[in-house]
């Protein structure tokens, strides 16, 4: 990693730049797990998610609101309506919703990044960690504001030779030589 | 240490010679160094294996259209999730 903070850095982010792009791979690394962990992408097969979405009766009225904010918010990301199925998974517990839902939209819309880039390293660092469903979250994301299949192919080649090379250096013990 | 010993200059086989410098020279300007980088020094073993890395490396990170600051932000964040150092 040190290699590419590097020359993100030579490119004019600054500390609090860094600092942001690794809390968006820890953020979306956490959320790809529980993802994985919840079986939300078996919502495409024959299975059902591991736990069943909270009744409207279970839901508190301050996470009522703050879903009708992850509607509008995640509406207007995705290209399409309704609340995504992982923050309907996550609404029976309202601490931890509420706090991974602020962190989301800091992570992913605030700060100091461009909301396009972050997008695309929400893709990529899904892709390493093979997040069926995140994978078609962040697809749905840079499709919505106009990346065609071509472009979001170059993602991928990202991916695959960051994997190869990463595996190349950790296998091989190479020494950091270039330090941010 | 590395896994196996680094070629030197001197050490990098004929075959790979060539390659090491335009390498050199795309390291230096996205890197600011004027040494091969450790990760090619280490390739140098293998000429064949140097070259079809070096194709994917100008083909993902030097063609297209997606900005290389997008790309150079998406290779850190997979460095991050594997725990790569380098």
């Amino acid at each position: 990693m040190d290699s590419h903070i590097a020359a993100v850095m030579r490119m004019g982010i600054d500390e609090k730049g860094i600092t942001e792009l690794i809390g968006l791979a820890d953020h979306v690394s956490g959320m790809n797990k529980v993802a994985f962990g919840l079986l939300l992408d078996e919502e495409d097969g024959d299975g059902a998610p591991l736990l069943p979405y909270p009744e409207e009766s279970e839901i508190e009225p301050s996470v009522r609101e703050m879903l009708s904010e992850v509607e509008e918010m995640e509406s207007a990301r995705l290209g399409r309506p309704g609340v995504p199925a992982y923050w309907r998974s996550l609404a029976r517990n309202r601490h931890y919703f509420g706090s991974t839902w602020k962190k989301h939209r800091l992570m992913l819309d605030g700060g100091v990044l461009d909301p396009e880039a972050k997008a695309a390293v929400g893709l990529g660092v899904s892709a390493t960690n093979g997040s069926r469903y995140f994978i078609r979250y962040f697809h749905a994301a840079l499709v919505n504001i106009g990346w065609e299949p071509g472009r979001i192919l170059e993602i991928f080649g990202v991916v695959d030779h960051y994997n190869s090379f990463n595996t190349l250096a950790t296998g091989m013990q190479i020494e950091s030589d270039i330090k941010p | 240490m590395p896994t196996i010993r680094l070629p030197n200059d001197d050490e990098v086989p004929e075959a790979a010679r060539e390659l090491v410098k335009r390498i050199k020279t795309r390291e230096k300007r996205v890197f600011g160094i004027d040494t091969l980088s450790n990760v090619w020094r280490a390739m140098a073993h293998h000429p064949e294996y140097m070259h079809a890395n070096w194709e994917r490396s100008r083909a993902t990170m030097q063609r297209g259209d997606v900005p290389p600051l997008i790309k150079e932000m998406v290779a850190s964040s997979v460095s991050v999730m594997n725990a790569c150092e380098y």
